[in-house]
């Protein structure tokens, strides 16, 4: 009998939850997959199948002492609350533009391209609420995150992961929106605005999930 | 390193569940069921309980052939004790609070 999309959908996602456990929880990972054959709904195996990718995550994270050296732990801390300022950057800028501190938002777009908050009304206007909902969601969940790491807590993983899916949804979103065209449309090209800046801003956050994940294997793997 | 159980509600649960039936090999997907608790909760717990040693595994052949074996669950001896000075407590502290 030929499996149903989502029954395929099902073991795609208890593939990752296989891929996510640590090594040394194989046996698990084999036990949640057999259950799946067990289960007669298609739509309860998708179910069941995103639990399973949910506690292989809590195992994963559980399974790491996260950074032993606190210096180290610190530093990735500090890499981490740079992305709650970047998140809440924007917030902050529409927040003193609309409540009318011309001042602050003064201040903070001389931080921006341009050095001109004026030229980011009509991206401020178009922002919705909710967006900036979702960047404060993020920096709230980066800045406990950075916390949880300075803690030598195994939540700082899941945490930042969190954060930034939040954050990336909200980048997404409003970088699809015609006034962010608009308004990051410049005449001249520039290395540091078009290349450096977003390398540096993409390498960041890549840099951290790789150095907590890092973390993660060796201690699976030990 | 093995983390201390808590009495978390979804852990009194499974023992209570699984204590009932002392001696029966129990599936996942039917404890999730008989508890409520979603395979994210549960097999977190299981897991737990079976690095305490108050649970044991083993794979069981199918019901119902063509399907693939099953990882089944008991609590051991220690468990069953656990589960059993677990309720006790729970059941002195409804008592002292009525």
């Amino acid at each position: 009998m030929k499996a149903t999309l989502l029954r395929r959908f099902a073991f795609a996602l208890m593939a990752h939850a296989s891929r996510i456990l640590p090594p040394a929880r194989a046996p698990w990972a084999e036990a949640m997959k057999q259950e799946l054959d067990h289960i007669e709904g298609d739509l309860e195996a998708v179910r069941w199948a995103v639990g399973c990718v949910f506690a292989s995550y809590v195992e994963r994270s559980k399974a790491m002492d996260v950074i032993r050296n606190p210096y180290a732990r610190g530093l990735l801390a500090l890499l981490i609350f740079t992305q709650v300022l970047s998140f809440l950057f924007a917030t902050t800028l529409t927040v003193s533009y609309r409540l009318n501190h011309p001042r602050i938002a003064t201040f903070l777009g001389s931080f921006t391209p341009g050095d001109d908050y004026r030229r980011f009304i009509p991206l401020m206007d178009a922002t919705p609420w909710w967006i900036h909902a979702l960047w404060v969601a993020a920096s709230a969940l980066f800045f406990i995150s950075a916390l949880q790491l300075v803690r030598n807590r195994p939540a700082a993983f899941p945490l930042f992961a969190a954060a930034w899916t939040l954050g990336a949804i909200g980048n997404l979103i409003s970088e699809s929106m015609p006034a962010y065209r608009e308004v990051f449309s410049f005449p001249a090209p520039s290395f540091t605005r078009d290349y450096l800046l977003p390398a540096v801003t993409t390498l960041i956050p890549v840099l951290i999930a790789a150095a907590l994940w890092a973390r993660v294997n060796r201690e699976s793997a030990s | 390193m093995v983390r201390r159980l808590n009495g978390s509600r979804q852990t009194q649960s499974l023992l209570a569940l699984m204590a009932r039936q002392p001696r029966a090999w129990q599936y996942g997907y039917e404890l999730s069921k008989e508890t409520g608790l979603r395979s994210g909760t549960l097999y977190p717990l299981l897991i737990r309980l079976s690095d305490q040693g108050l649970l044991e595994s083993k794979w069981l052949e199918p019901e119902r052939p063509g399907r693939p074996p099953r990882h089944a669950y008991r609590l051991t001896p220690d468990g069953l004790a656990f589960a059993r000075a677990a309720s006790a407590g729970r059941r002195k502290l409804r008592e002292a609070t009525t």
